[in-house]
């Protein structure tokens, strides 16, 4: 085996340029393969780091009533820390009014640590008993106070109560006024000891705004106990520690135990099933492409390997060959494979945190690599063995040679079938390189499917996932104006008689907020066959019947978009029953009910009459304007899939009454501040538009940057194996290529042969690949368009060709590569060596 | 007529530390339509001269003449069409090309020039040299006599000025052998081709008209047979 190790390391040393494109190949594999496990582990670590930090670093909440008990959790099975919390009670420092509002929670000092409250401290130092108190910096301003550390506070502390629904208003719930009342608990003075900043970013915590020490008044509190290793056994510890310690389990911190893989179930598996997925199918991906590098350089050496057998060589020494090569790659190629992995990790997580900085960075902590010595060993498991199932092919081969091969010069690259193609087509346009291009890439039919099959697998993955990310950003995107922002920010829906409250909310908290409200409802009328497009039959009921979205707007913003429309305002403002009809839909309303068409259902022209029927009753609109076409920027507002008839808000008087619910658009950059505000008055519908509409364009926009890279890098992997290939074939046809020129080729025309033989490779790959992304493309549009709102097919052009411009670069390049070695080739030597 | 005229060809090969005389003066022309063996010991230089005639390999110092023209005074890109038009190659090993059947091994040259093909001509050497029901078979479906045969056609395709052989029967049986010497004979007597064959067969050679015998890179004998 000794002569085996020196033979083949000798042999590797020969060819450096080959062994250097197998050594990048092994790299890049494993280097994937680092990278997706040492991402998905660094990234798993931010969001367990940060939901330490916004939720605290707890397991599970139990609720006891002393200190003692809390004494006697902390001897309890896996605790390493328990952190107290009571809500100690409400009060007003002043006129009751939000701005006066104070809501008081009592907190230890491992609290304070658990909950990461330090980083808030701006002055002083946070309470050690009940007798102190910290304020926030927010308070003191608002209410233009002069207090500072060291002064002394009176507060009347109490219980807030929502009269209406008899419930106890828990921390810094918005001032309800009449709709609430106060129960005085206790007259309490603190002294204060520090000032901290609004704790915004921390779930608890920023539900009140005065901390004070713990007391020991035997009311309930609140146990935060956290796990010295978070398990599954988790639940039955707690359980456990609370029967001990005489209290009740009264919470488990899911976000936490999800990030530990505790909790989760079938979405948990699901993830991780889809990793392990991704691993394997790299795995695979690279195996095959080391086994067809490994098969590449074993051919080059078939002759040596007969001759071994000559002279006595066993079938177990020859496969060694094999063995040796890929042990003696692998220890090259494997570290510095997980250096790159590593090293593409913090490139690709700096581009994550760069790019979408308010979703990766939270406070201090940022999205940075973390790597684990499971991600190392992992890794080398991952690159050893697919290095091992590269071997078993090229081993096997190796084993079977004969002496025979040797003296028949026998290669790959004899021809073995008893037709070649015509190449008739080539030879129209290339005359007789063509025609030989034509013939020398069908010789081998094993390596011919080896490099088309790569290139057709990296085309058809890198499309299909682009097309998947790229028509889930436009799902995303179909809701926004062409600037990326929502067209609302902020929505809501509340009951008529609470409108005049809700504005005064927001203007209370001093939040800039332009509010529309309007009232929607979905009526039908029943329309003559003359008005009826045809080709969007399918939207009508029985043939005539369809149905339409009809919103009633406040008179400030009808006015608005009429102006923005170019529409006469004048007419909406003189009566209600006049509405604009925005004369689009989307759906599948076409001749094919599986075909997704936009279009106007309806020929009408303004003065038309429609007549609504909503339950039983029936209402008149005269169509003042009608707007044909697919208008996105005043559709996008309400609904795609029906017309939308857009009345004066005194259309729907008959409707109205203090308890109708009505829509609150609300346009704001602080839209956070106005959810907020809204959600603390009660109202239990209102959506944050503009934030679920970044956060899901962020996500759709990191799986596109994702896809980029993956392909990029499955490209250079693949890239590199065509490369290999089509050298080799370059390689052990150089007395082929001496025969040429003898007998008159000119260089130039070898070269040209060459070119096009590799063009051959890229167009045939492509022959294939398109059409199939193109079927998965439309695969994924009718899924998607399917299962959420509808939208035309469409085919992103772009995609398409920088994936046909990337095939004639790798296979160009390849050849490039290759021809520098062609042009070494010397007739009278090449010839000296014998047969072909 | 004379056909070719060989000044003082030396061919030095130099591999650093050594320097290789492979060939030493040679001068000799060769007259239309003769039939002229080369003979010598392995390693005397017959196939580096073959070479040097056929276009392949450059001489260090000297003069190569086909046809009354300087063969070496041409840029690579004329050395390949002269390869082509004027020369016709056969080797020991055949060295055709795989994927081509030998209709289109024989007609490889034409096509390189880009010129048509003279169905005639091809029909006639397919005929002559045996292969008509073999015209579409690929090289690796034929014997080695039939894959000669082949490489014999190839050459003569296109009448070049002369035809070089090295080691043509090499390979071959002794029947194979002399069909090949058969058809080369035959080639140059009815066809007036000029012939240089390598051989060592001193038999083979003494189907010539005239022989030229190599040793150590020297031309030491010129003799004519017939």
């Amino acid at each position: 085996m000794e002569m085996m190790f020196t033979l083949t390391l000798k042999t590797l040393k020969l060819n450096r340029k080959r062994t250097l494109l197998t050594v990048f190949t092994i790299i890049l594999s494993v280097g994937m393969m680092t990278a997706v496990l040492c991402g998905g582990w660094s990234m798993l670590r931010f969001l367990q780091e940060k939901e330490k930090i916004y939720g605290g670093d707890y397991a599970y909440s139990i609720e006891i009533t002393s200190q003692q008990q809390a004494e006697k959790l902390m001897q309890g099975k896996n605790v390493e820390d328990v952190s107290l919390f009571r809500f100690a009670g409400s009060s007003f420092y002043g006129e009751p009014s939000n701005k006066t509002l104070l809501a008081v929670a009592e907190i230890d000092d491992a609290f304070v640590e658990n909950f990461s409250l330090e980083q808030y401290l701006s002055e002083g130092r946070f309470p050690l008993n009940e007798n102190e108190i910290i304020l926030t910096q927010d308070f003191i301003d608002d209410n233009g106070l002069a207090l500072s550390v060291g002064d002394t506070i009176q507060l009347s502390l109490g219980t807030r109560v929502w009269d209406e629904i008899d419930t106890e208003l828990y921390g810094l719930v918005n001032f309800l006024g009449e709709r609430e009342s106060f129960h005085l608990n206790a007259e309490r003075t603190y002294t204060i000891v520090g000032i901290v900043s609004e704790m915004n970013e921390s779930k608890v915590a920023s539900e009140f705004n005065a901390y004070s020490g713990m007391s020991n008044d035997g009311s309930a509190l609140t146990a935060f106990v956290k796990c010295n290793r978070i398990s599954k056994s988790v639940y039955s510890e707690a359980e456990e520690n609370a029967k001990a310690a005489g209290g009740q389990v009264s919470s488990f911190h899911s976000a936490l135990l999800l990030y530990h893989g505790v909790t989760g179930g079938k979405g948990a598996v699901k993830i991780l099933a889809a990793i392990g997925a991704v691993i394997l199918l790299l795995m695979a991906a690279c195996s095959a492409m080391i086994s067809n590098v490994l098969s590449i350089s074993l051919q080059e050496r078939i002759k040596q390997l007969g001759m071994l057998a000559s002279i006595g060589a066993t079938s177990r020494q020859k496969k060694a060959s094999v063995t040796i090569e890929a042990f003696l790659l692998g220890m090259i190629g494997i570290p510095f494979g997980l250096l790159f992995g590593l090293g593409l990790t913090s490139v690709v997580l700096a581009m994550i945190r760069i790019s979408f900085e308010t979703a990766f960075t939270f406070g201090a902590l940022e999205l940075n690599t973390h790597i684990h010595w499971m991600i190392l060993l992992l890794g080398s498991v991952s690159g050893i063995g697919s290095l091992f199932f590269a071997c078993q092919t090229p081993g096997r081969i190796a084993s079977k040679v004969t002496v025979i091969d040797t003296l028949k010069q026998s290669n790959v690259y004899e021809v073995k079938q008893k037709k070649t193609p015509h190449g008739k087509v080539m030879s129209l346009f290339f005359g007789i390189y063509g025609a030989l291009a034509s013939k020398n890439i069908y010789r081998n039919p094993k390596r011919f499917h080896a490099i088309t099959m790569s290139i057709f697998l990296a085309v058809v993955l890198g499309l299909s996932l682009y097309s998947f990310s790229d028509f889930m950003l436009f799902q995303t995107s179909m809701d926004m104006k062409e600037d990326g922002s929502s067209y609302t920010d902020v929505e809501a829906a509340i009951s008529y008689k609470d409108l005049q409250a809700a504005v005064k909310a927001i203007s209370d908290e001093g939040l800039s907020a332009d509010i529309s409200y309007r009232i929607s409802r979905y009526m039908t009328a029943t329309f003559e066959e003359e008005s009826i497009n045809s080709d969007m039959a399918g939207y009508f009921i029985n043939g005539n019947l369809a149905e339409l979205y009809v919103v009633g707007m406040d008179e400030e913003h009808l006015y608005a978009l009429c102006e923005e429309n170019n529409i006469d305002y004048a007419a909406y403002a003189a009566e209600s029953n006049r509405g604009i009809l925005i004369n689009s839909a989307t759906g599948n309303y076409g001749a094919s009910p599986s075909r997704v068409v936009i279009g106007s259902p309806f020929f009408l022209e303004r003065e038309s009459e429609i007549e609504l029927e909503y339950s039983d009753d029936s209402k008149t609109v005269i169509v003042q304007d009608v707007v044909n076409g697919n208008n996105a920027n005043i559709q996008s507002q309400f609904v795609r899939d029906r017309a939308v008839l857009i009345v004066p808000m005194s259309f729907f008087d008959w409707l109205l009454n203090g308890d109708t619910y009505i829509e609150l658009a609300i346009d704001t950059s602080e839209h956070e501040q106005v959810t907020e505000c809204l959600a603390d008055m009660g109202f239990f519908q209102v959506f944050d538009v503009a934030k679920t509409t970044e956060n899901s364009r962020q996500i759709y926009t990191l799986l596109k940057m994702m896809v980029c890279i993956f392909t990029v890098l499955m490209t250079m992997i693949i890239g590199l194996n065509v490369c290999n290939t089509i050298a080799n074939t370059i390689n052990v046809r150089r007395s082929e290529f001496a025969v040429l020129r003898s007998v008159g080729m000119s260089a130039v025309g070898l070269k040209k042969m060459l070119l096009l033989e590799s063009a051959l490779y890229g167009v045939k790959s492509l022959l294939l690949a398109i059409p199939i992304s193109l079927i998965i493309h439309y695969i994924m549009y009718s899924l998607i368009s399917k299962g959420m709102t509808p939208f035309m097919f469409y085919i992103n052009l772009r995609a398409y060709k920088i994936a046909v411009i990337m095939v004639i670069f790798v296979v160009v390049m390849a050849m490039l590569f290759s021809l520098r070695s062609v042009e070494k080739v010397e007739i009278v030597k090449e010839l000296k060596m014998g047969s072909i | 007529m004379e056909i070719l005229r060989v000044e003082n060809v030396c061919k030095t090969y130099d591999t650093g530390e050594t320097t290789v005389n492979a060939l030493t003066d040679i001068s000799f022309s060769v007259q239309k339509g003769e039939f002229v063996a080369i003979i010598g010991a392995s390693g005397s230089g017959k196939s580096t001269l073959l070479h040097i005639l056929g276009g392949i390999d450059r001489p260090t110092s000297g003069e190569v003449f086909v046809d009354g023209q300087s063969v070496y005074e041409r840029t690579e890109d004329q050395l390949a069409v002269f390869r082509r038009r004027q020369v016709g190659l056969i080797y020991q090993f055949y060295n055709l090309i795989p994927v081509l059947n030998v209709e289109e091994n024989i007609t490889l040259p034409v096509k390189l020039d880009g010129r048509k093909i003279n169905k005639k001509r091809l029909a006639g050497l397919l005929q002559a040299l045996g292969l008509i029901k073999r015209r579409k078979h690929l090289p690796g479906q034929l014997s080695g006599g039939q894959q000669q045969r082949v490489a014999i056609g190839r050459a003569l395709m296109n009448a070049p000025a002369i035809l070089l052989a090295d080691e043509p029967t090499g390979n071959l049986d002794t029947q194979n052998t002399q069909e090949i010497m058969q058809l080369l004979e035959a080639s140059n007597k009815i066809y007036k081709q000029t012939i240089i064959l390598i051989t060592h067969d001193r038999e083979i050679a003494l189907q010539t008209d005239r022989i030229l015998e190599i040793q150590d890179g020297e031309l030491i004998r010129d003799e004519v047979i017939r």
